[in-house]
């Protein structure tokens, strides 16, 4: 799951395009990529069709008791029913029981990628094992929550705004020393 | 802002006035004028952390430095630099008018929030009791536009900056 934010450049025209280096680049790639963390750690997502800020579906108390460590489930060990304590989550930075913001250990947030590309940067989840589930991929699993009621992997309106702010303030700064 | 007026303090000579009143007809100079204000307005409020006055802004409120959203964020209480996200200062633009250019939020969520800064939002003092707390970031005292106005003349006169790029970059990323 890759999210291309070569939009955020490809509005402006070639001469803008030549002023805006790597280096800077960089720098605007990692701004993106913190907007998200901070956004999506602050308990919002962003409303694809809008492209508004809303915030995230809230947990179900099912699964606010798993993340508390109350949760146990039976099942059957050599034909007579069990009962067994599902393990607690250590709960990653930012991360409580019952606040939804993506943060049950941190691992999918913490492993967003930046790539830069000629004219933008791509931001996108590696095809790694996730540690704690270990059935599935950090990318499969960003997938599934964009895909089912939690769309986070992307940016609204303002902070399309701030970056374009980002890249205004650099060309001007560029012009100055012409 | 009128610019003819601005012009007028600043110019007391009427020959240079007439020099300059054409440059600031030039589309690309007032927006580049505007920016600077902007630019003023930024460092100023993220950077001195005081008001269009020079008044130091008040602290932030217990409840908000204590905030979950405070600690993502990264904010330090000493640094009150009406500064979260960035999307509200963020969201000043120039717009270009007949009489010379204002200075505008341009989403409306922000224009609220900084219609609260301004105007001031009531909060429950320690004492208990109902105070505004303004905290006035939007402006430029009229000196500091003179200086910033006459910077923008002498960089056309000069061709030391590139107005016309400069008004590119601001119209192809829809920032106007």
């Amino acid at each position: 799951m890759a999210k291309d934010f070569t939009k955020v450049t490809k509005a402006l025209d070639s001469t803008v395009k030549e002023i805006v280096s790597q280096a800077f680049l960089k720098v605007l790639a990692e701004k993106a990529r913190q907007i998200i963390y901070r956004r999506t750690k602050s308990g919002k997502g962003v409303n694809p069709s809008s492209g508004s800020e809303q915030t995230l579906k809230a947990l179900s108390p099912r699964y606010i008791e798993y993340r508390k460590g109350n949760f146990a489930f039976t099942t059957k060990k050599k034909g007579k029913k069990v009962t067994v304590n599902a393990r607690k989550p250590k709960l990653g930075e930012f991360g409580s029981p019952s606040k939804s913001n993506l943060t049950l250990t941190g691992e999918m947030l913490d492993s967003i990628q930046i790539k830069i590309q000629r004219y933008g940067f791509l931001l996108y989840f590696p095809n790694t094992k996730h540690k704690w589930s270990k059935r599935v991929t950090v990318r499969q699993l960003a997938q599934y929550v964009q895909e089912n009621g939690r769309p986070f992997f992307s940016l609204s309106q303002g902070e399309i705004r701030v970056l374009l702010k980002a890249v205004q303030d650099e060309v001007r700064k560029q012009l100055r020393r012409i | 802002m009128n610019l003819q007026r601005l012009l007028k303090i600043a110019y007391s000579d009427s020959r240079a006035r007439r020099a300059i009143s054409p440059i600031l007809q030039n589309r690309s100079v007032k927006l580049e004028f505007g920016q600077r204000l902007i630019d003023e307005i930024v460092n100023r409020t993220q950077k001195d952390n005081v008001d269009k006055n020079g008044e130091p802004f008040e602290e932030y409120a217990d409840s908000y430095t204590e905030s979950k959203v405070f600690e993502i964020y990264g904010k330090s209480d000493s640094d009150v630099n009406l500064t979260l996200t960035e999307k509200m200062l963020s969201s000043m633009v120039v717009k270009n008018t007949s009489e010379g250019l204002t200075i505008e939020f341009a989403d409306a969520n922000e224009n609220a929030k900084a219609h609260g800064h301004i105007h001031g939002i009531k909060r429950r003092s320690k004492s208990g009791g109902l105070r505004k707390v303004r905290r006035d970031f939007f402006g430029v005292p009229q000196d500091e536009q003179i200086k910033i106005l006459k910077a923008t003349v002498k960089d056309f006169q000069d061709e030391s900056f590139d107005f016309d790029t400069a008004a590119e970059a601001r119209d192809s990323g829809g920032l106007e």
